[in-house]
């Protein structure tokens, strides 16, 4: 009962590069996102019940494989620590300044350690809940904040030009990246032949609501003020005032954050538990996650010092550092497959 | 010390090394042995008389005074025995000695079910369960005579679930009421009652009762395995067997629900679960349980669709409420003031300005003063009900608004949470009643984030919950959209076409397709 859906959209921070384009950015990502997952999956059904850290030393070689695995761990801690930040960063700056970030990031990853800890299957179930939720209130949102929306924010298409506009799809295709997660999911999976096609569902689903949120945003504010602002979807959602009764509505977006960045960050917290146990040959992967939960908590409360400074890393640095591991050594290993032939057909 | 871990070794009585011991010819021996081994049973009568058709021939009846048929075992055992047998045959036809035990079986008694034991152990149980033993001198088996009648309560209105519409019965202690009334509902051989003892010293009656055909096999053997795998002394309610056969013994979650309703369980066990009825209780186990059970209520499906569609939807409006109203009320006032509209924050704020308490304490103490209320409202003789309800609704809310002690919003807040939790089953109430204490702590300390932390916990906890396999959440996680026609909503009947999927996948279809009603030119 296991889908493909455990990718989440995360939040626009950055409206960046594209201006009034940006919409068409993530249709660009999209189609990337799609054959970063061909890739992996292609891989996974090489070899049918194993993970990416079981087929790895498969592929290369006990050691290359195993340290080649532990640089994945790392991006799974890293990935989980980053999410954890990105949302507990928006919630200090934007509702509760004066409460330490720290008391929000171990909140969050306490959720995220016990969901893990509850396994795969509960994880996959609750994302059943949180992801129709979300994508529901995702629309009323922006269904109510249609007064404030012109058409003319979105105008002129096509106008920025073709380099800013694969320049700025760098970013939401490190995102759609983060599909590389169905290395490990897919001998999880209880349909195995339609992988692809479940795949594929998601990460449109994806798009759907990440295109929501950021035709909703420009359509509000237009690009000028989009970019300049830190989490436009939060300002849009304080333009909202139906009859000076319906507003106050920050709530959804923090909901929705909350929802998406706990469920996100326990699968990668998962995967990082179970790759690192599956590479150091144990059998249960629950003792690791104390360890691990804790790591991610001090690794996402120390690596960057401000949000600002988070930003940019996450626009400037994150995409060429992700894209490596995400399309770049997974792209290599199939060659490598396909050369050596190794795997089943 | 010894005895204390011989005692863990086997919960039973002790003194029963007679119980596989054969019963002999002679009367009077087996009587020495009854008599001993019902020493100081009071409520045991040993009657001896003698055989109309043969006078060498002894008998002996022994029965418990109150659980057989007083006027059955008088009539129909003893007065056919020593009176009435010579009239009824030829003159000429003589029996033997030997012949005795066949003959009084065969011709000689007006009971409509009999049985023979040869154990003193069977003896004792089925005296001991009412039946009545007929003893005869020369054969080392008795006969039973299922003469039982005991004194019961009538079957009356269910107690717990009430409804407006709908059948009246509910169970009541007699197991074997309780199976008629299941029978009566199901006239179909494939409704199946196994019948299981269980405790060492009570030995009560647990029927396993399914619809063989509908009921996933799997079901029945994974009920009857924890089941006997039970060694216990004693069951003497329902509750007993539901925590010794729960698949979570450390949730505060029971993933096994309960009721008396006959009807409920009529329809469950159609859906394709087992219920487990318990001698000498009213409440009937169902597994396996799922938590949508909490917002449906048999009468949702003898009622109009439309409204009560509407009303399951306002009992999960309540479900909400009553989870997250005061911890959502002690987050706002706490941390939030600014996501209040600003009339509404003004007028509590002028309500709270005298009250000498942080939000917290005092929807705390108005919380535990409706639980202390609600306790006291179930345990009180009833004669001094009229005081405690005057004394609650008056004098606690009332006066304490009067004196300043609490703001009136909280009142209101607090009475809105115990009415919101009366729409809901009541045994599915209990964990969320005990939850609601500390997620409004956690709310009054770590605001609206740290509720919504909570809240994802207790979603997690609960996602991760089976019973006997099947998901707690189920179907909403694991997420079956066409079942949530029976959840969210209640569907008509015409459309109710299948049993949810993962119970009753041995015979999905519960009825024809096209059977909404229409005009008779365009029915098929």
């Amino acid at each position: 009962m296991i889908y493909a859906t455990l990718i989440l959209f995360i939040p626009q921070n950055t409206v960046a590069h594209a201006k009034q384009d940006a919409w068409l950015s993530f249709l660009i990502a999209f189609a990337g996102g799609v054959l970063i997952s061909l890739v992996v999956i292609n891989l996974s059904l090489r070899f049918p019940g194993k993970t990416l850290f079981e087929y790895l030393p498969l592929i290369l070689g006990r050691w290359p494989g195993k340290i080649i695995g532990f640089f994945y761990v790392w991006l799974f801690i890293h990935f989980c620590a980053l999410v954890d930040r990105e949302y507990c960063s928006t919630i200090v700056a934007a509702f509760m300044p004066e409460t330490p970030l720290v008391v929000f990031l171990i909140h969050g990853t306490t959720m995220s350690a016990y969901i893990t800890y509850c396994g795969l299957e509960v994880l996959a179930r609750i994302n059943q809940l949180f992801l129709p939720l979300n994508a529901g209130l995702l629309t009323i949102l922006f269904a109510l904040a249609t007064p404030e929306m012109k058409v003319a924010n979105i105008l002129p298409v096509f106008d920025t030009g073709l380099l800013p506009l694969v320049k700025s799809t760098i970013t939401p295709l490190s995102w759609f990246g983060e599909i590389i997660t169905l290395a490990v999911i897919v001998p999880y999976l209880a349909e195995q032949k339609n992988v692809y096609r479940l795949t594929i569902k998601a990460l449109f689903f994806v798009l759907v609501l990440i295109e929501i949120a950021t035709v909703g945003v420009l359509l509000v504010f237009g690009p000028t003020l989009t970019s300049s602002y830190f989490f436009p979807v939060l300002s849009g959602t304080k333009m909202i005032n139906i009859a000076n009764f319906i507003e106050r509505l920050e709530i959804i977006p923090i909901v929705i954050w909350i929802t998406s960045g706990t469920v996100k960050g326990a699968l990668f917290l998962w995967a990082a538990a179970l790759g690192s146990s599956q590479l150091l040959g144990l059998k249960d992967y629950r003792p690791l996650i104390l360890p691990l939960a804790v790591i991610v908590t001090s690794l996402s409360y120390l690596l960057h010092p401000s949000i600002i400074d988070l930003l940019n890393f996450l626009t400037q640095t994150f995409p060429f550092y992700a894209l490596t591991f995400e399309f770049g050594i997974p792209f290599l290993l199939l060659i490598i497959v396909l050369i050596k032939g190794s795997g089943k057909k | 010390m010894f005895d204390f871990f011989k005692r863990l070794e086997s919960p039973g009585v002790k003194e029963q090394s007679w119980r596989s011991q054969k019963l002999k010819t002679s009367l009077k021996e087996n009587l020495t042995t009854l008599h001993f081994i019902l020493a100081d049973c009071y409520d045991v009568v040993f009657r001896e008389f003698t055989f109309a058709q043969l006078p060498d021939i002894r008998l002996a009846l022994i029965y418990v005074d109150g659980l057989a048929d007083k006027i059955q075992v008088s009539n129909f055992v003893m007065r056919s025995l020593s009176l009435e047998v010579p009239p009824a045959l030829p003159k000429e036809y003589k029996i033997t000695k030997a012949q005795a035990f066949d003959f009084i079986r065969d011709r000689g008694l007006c009971i409509h079910q009999i049985g023979e034991a040869n154990t003193l152990g069977e003896v004792i149980d089925a005296v001991m369960s009412g039946d009545t033993a007929l003893l005869i001198d020369g054969h080392a088996k008795t006969i039973i005579n299922g003469a039982r009648g005991w004194e019961a309560r009538s079957i009356e209105d269910s107690k717990t679930e009430a409804v407006v519409r709908g059948p009246r019965e509910s169970f009541v202690e007699t197991l074997r009421t309780n199976t008629s009334l299941l029978r009566r509902r199901i006239k179909n051989p494939a409704l199946k009652i196994e019948i299981m003892p269980i405790g060492k010293i009570t030995h009560t009656d647990v029927a396993i009762t399914y619809i063989k055909g509908v009921v996933y096999p799997g079901l029945v053997t994974e009920v009857k395995e924890r089941l006997s795998r039970i060694e216990i002394d004693a069951v003497l309610e329902s509750g007993y067997l539901e925590e010794l056969i729960d698949d979570n013994p450390l949730s505060p979650f029971c993933t096994i629900n309960h009721t008396d309703r006959a009807d409920k369980v009529a329809a469950l066990l159609l859906e394709g679960r087992v219920a487990i009825i318990t001698d000498g209780t009213p409440y009937v186990l169902t597994v396996p349980t799922l938590f949508n059970e909490i917002i449906q209520s048999p009468e949702d499906y003898y009622q109009r669709y439309f409204f009560y569609s509407l009303i399951r939807l306002i009992r999960i409006a309540a479900l909400i409420i009553f989870l997250t109203a005061p911890a959502s009320y002690v987050a706002l006032l706490t941390f939030h003031q600014e996501m209040l509209p600003t009339a509404l924050l003004l007028s509590i704020a002028g309500q709270r300005e005298a009250v000498p308490f942080p939000t917290l304490v005092e929807v705390l103490i108005m919380d535990l003063t409706f639980e202390i209320l609600r306790e006291a409202g179930i345990r009180m003789p009833q004669p001094v009900g009229q005081a405690v309800s005057i004394v609650g609704a008056l004098v606690i809310g009332e006066a304490s608004v009067k004196a300043g002690l609490v703001a009136p919003a909280t009142v209101i807040v607090v009475a809105l949470t115990g009415i919101a939790s009366f729409t809901l089953c009541y045994s599915g109430t209990l964990p969320l009643r005990l939850i609601k204490f500390p997620l409004t702590m956690i709310a009054a300390f770590t605001g609206l984030f740290g509720l919504i932390c909570s809240l994802i916990i207790l979603i997690t906890h609960l996602a991760s919950l089976r019973s006997f396999g099947i998901p707690f959440l189920y179907p909403v996680m694991p997420l079956s959209p066409a079942e949530l026609k029976d959840v969210v909503v209640r569907a008509p009947w015409w459309a109710l076409l299948t049993r949810p999927h993962l119970l009753g996948k041995e015979n999905l279809h519960r009825m024809k397709t096209g059977l909404k009603p229409r005009p008779p030119g365009e029915r098929k």
